[in-house]
């Protein structure tokens, strides 16, 4: 593996884990009785980020190493669902955490200017279930990298 | 402070409604590519790796719907509503696809 593409990799894991850690700081915060806004909309518009620049350093190294490199050592391993059922998995639920930061990053600019239990509730939801998502992503990242081996 | 003067209520239930597409058009394209080969292969052809294509798409319908959604007026109610569907969808996408690639590993679908 290239430098470049081991950089890829490791970015991907590194902003992708940031990421989770700051949907997790605003998750920690939204369901405070009074919630920091502030740090709430800080929290998740990182989150946003980090998921955003997750998924273009994992786009690179999956598209050009991945699939030529990875996958088909994985298929004539032991492990061969480490693919079929985890690393599928994987890159397709990912695809819906981004979107769902976002929905948190702009309820919480709307809940600094109008709180509201109501909405409050419903951000952490959406917190909820993408910190449940992106760790269900990392868990799988780290079976993937066990069959590797 | 009228609720619907808040621009960013707006934009979080455009954002909760963008989410809810994307997720179902993910499910579509990675199901839809799998059991029909021609899909999985347009995507290939027009993105270079059909994973490109499925990001590319959701991400585009993501900003579609985003920019559609987002000058309507709403309410506190329309949005957490909104909130709500988006986490089921992405749940429920979420379980779709885990257990489709269970199934199509064990040779069922």
């Amino acid at each position: 593996m290239s430098t470049i593409l081991a950089s890829a990799l490791i970015l991907h894991i590194v902003l992708g884990l940031v990421g989770l850690a700051c949907i997790h700081f605003a998750l920690m915060q939204l369901i405070r009785r009074e919630p920091p806004y502030g740090f709430v909309v800080k929290a998740s518009f990182s989150a946003v980020v980090f998921l955003l620049l997750s998924w273009a350093s994992g786009a690179y190294y999956y598209v050009t190493y991945y699939g030529n490199a990875v996958k088909p050592r994985i298929l004539d391993s032991a492990y061969p669902w480490a693919h079929q059922v985890i690393m599928e998995s994987k890159e397709h639920v990912f695809l819906l955490i981004p979107f769902l930061a976002i929905a948190v990053w702009l309820s919480s600019l709307a809940l600094r200017k109008n709180d509201n239990v109501n909405l409050k509730t419903a951000a952490a939801a959406v917190a909820a279930a993408a910190l449940a998502l992106g760790v269900f992503v990392a868990a799988a990242g780290i079976i993937v990298s066990g069959a590797v081996r | 402070m009228n609720s619907n003067d808040n621009k960013y209520l707006r934009f979080a239930r455009a954002a909760a409604l963008g989410s809810i597409v994307a997720s179902v058009i993910v499910v579509i394209l990675t199901i839809g590519g799998e059991e029909w080969k021609p899909l999985k292969d347009a995507l290939k052809t027009a993105f270079t790796h059909h994973w490109l294509g499925k990001s590319v798409i959701s991400i585009a319908v993501f900003g579609a719907v985003f920019l559609f959604t987002a000058w309507k007026a709403t309410d506190v109610q329309k949005t957490v509503r909104a909130l709500w569907y988006a986490v089921g969808t992405a749940a429920l996408s979420a379980a779709v696809m885990t257990l489709y690639f269970i199934l199509h590993a064990l040779g069922l679908t």
